[in-house]
């Protein structure tokens, strides 16, 4: 399926919505894993999203200057006992392209506000 | 769910990525095995009793996406050769499938199998041809190596190196096959295909031992040769890679058309066997098995020819145009091919040696170039053009 260039699809629509719901609670930067969690949760979804479907999506979207990454120094990781971690942030661009595509709220169609009244 | 079940499930994943990331440049494998491997420390550590169902399932959907990341990782010509594999082999499979049951059961049973192999070996690498026709990686003009082109940002691709040196051996094991596959057929441990069943199982008998083992000898030497096609094409340099890819293909499918027809000619060893032992009466019903068993043997061994015909006239080609390896192998090629072409071919008095000869001076040659002297020269080379 081709896309007009610049637009989203939905699954970038639901990573950049889940990262910045991550980045809203007090998180600078996430990793893939928090943002499979949480798009789970968004989506009220039986299953993560796929791994390869996910990692390929990020990379992709990394290229287009949505997100950025960078990798943990692997001595705190090595401290911690655990594989170092990829971790993640929005762009100016990737927030501004999650603006323009997020889905507008229903409104009621018979509620016309007047003007001067919002 | 049992813990057991769950790490069964992360062994899987682990041991996929580390399987779909083989061949990539370092610095991509290491980033994806690591970021999979993260992933998966955090979703045990979160949940140390997940179902191995939440490790599977997304697994299983993510395989499209994983093959897809690869291909998008690989060089031009590595993409276009386990596309063409893939591709030439699931068609190849069809094509032969059909046609071994229209033979079967008689509906070609009047076409010779090797006119059918040479038309259908010729089809195939007529298409092959035309498939890789837009796709040339390289500036023909320019006499560079792949590797210089196929040199990735993150680092080389590491089987240059290493997989030269494997197809090397690779040769050189089916070279020394090669020679004792002569020497058994130098004492008449041959069987002809074409001979009348009741004799062809007398031979059968007689021989069985010997003629099983250098059977499986020569259903061996195309597979081993296979690797060596793949590093033709990629040192081919300047010479049309596609074309290399395209032999790489037609040996692996000779490959598997000489072991299929091998493998039929090995059911000739219990039916001899029998045979030999078997009343007037039941004579009759082994001889109608072995006519059908001999069908098929011919109708394969037949097309089997034809793909390797034209992989080795390809060898030569790379071989007069390429600088990377000598003409003499291109002259040995060619000899080697026209000992599978029917009227030329004869009892392939030629074919054991030259099969040897090429398989050796090619595999010593792929081990003298193992190290990293070639892509050094070449950049070097490059770099000063």
């Amino acid at each position: 399926m081709r896309r007009k260039p610049g637009s989203l699809v939905p699954l970038e629509v639901s990573i950049l919505e889940a990262g910045m719901v991550l980045l809203s609670q007090s998180e600078t930067v996430f990793h893939g894993y928090q943002l499979a969690k949480e798009m789970k949760a968004l989506q009220g979804a039986a299953f993560r999203t796929a791994y390869g479907t996910l990692y390929r999506t990020l990379e992709r979207m990394e290229q287009a200057g949505l997100l950025e990454s960078h990798w943990e120094d692997p001595t705190i990781a090595e401290a911690e006992g655990r594989p170092r971690r990829r971790f993640y942030t929005i762009t100016g661009a990737g927030e501004a392209a999650f603006q323009a595509a997020k889905p507008v709220p229903e409104t009621n169609p018979l509620f016309v506000p007047r003007p001067g009244t919002t | 769910m049992t813990t057991s079940q769950t790490s069964f499930g992360v062994k899987l994943v682990s041991s996929w990525s580390r399987l779909y990331t083989v061949g990539l440049p370092d610095g991509v494998r290491s980033g994806r095995r690591d970021e999979i491997a993260s992933d998966l420390y955090e979703q045990s550590v979160d949940n140390a009793r997940c179902p191995s169902l939440e490790v599977l399932l997304p697994l299983i959907r993510g395989i499209p996406d994983d093959l897809a990341w690869r291909t998008s990782k690989l060089a031009v010509g590595w993409w276009l050769a386990e596309f063409a594999v893939l591709v030439a082999g699931m068609m190849f499979c069809g094509i032969v499938g059909v046609l071994s049951t229209l033979y079967i059961t008689g509906l070609l049973a009047g076409m010779p199998a090797i006119v059918l192999g040479t038309a259908l070996g010729a089809s195939l690498g007529l298409w092959m041809a035309i498939a890789l026709r837009d796709h040339r990686p390289l500036d023909l003009s320019a006499p560079k190596s792949i590797h210089v082109l196929n040199a990735h940002p993150e680092g080389d691709f590491p089987m240059t190196r290493s997989f030269r040196t494997y197809a090397g051996i690779s040769a050189i094991v089916a070279g020394v096959i090669q020679i004792f596959v002569f020497a058994a057929y130098a004492t008449g441990a041959d069987i002809n295909p074409w001979a009348a069943p009741a004799t062809m199982l007398t031979e059968v008998d007689a021989n069985n031992v010997a003629w099983g083992v250098m059977t499986l000898g020569w259903a061996t030497i195309p597979f081993l040769l296979v690797p060596v096609f793949v590093v033709l094409a990629t040192d081919s340099g300047s010479a049309a890679p596609q074309w290399g890819f395209c032999a790489t293909v037609l040996v692996a499918i000779h490959a598997a058309l000489n072991a299929v027809a091998f493998g039929f000619a090995m059911l000739l060893i219990p039916l001899a066997s029998d045979f030999a032992s078997a009343a007037p009466s039941e004579q009759v019903s082994l001889l109608q098995q072995t006519e059908l068993v001999q069908h098929v043997w011919q109708l394969f061994r037949g097309m089997a020819g034809a793909p390797l015909v034209i992989a080795m006239f390809v060898a030569a080609f790379i071989c007069f145009r390429a600088r990377v390896f000598p003409r003499w192998l291109g002259v040995v090629a060619v000899v080697l091919g026209l000992q599978f072409v029917p009227p030329l071919g004869g009892e392939f008095i030629l074919e054991p040696p030259a099969m040897a000869a090429w398989a050796l001076g090619t595999g010593f040659i792929l081990l003298r170039r193992s190290g990293p002297s070639l892509r050094s020269s070449t950049v070097a080379a490059t770099e000063s053009a």
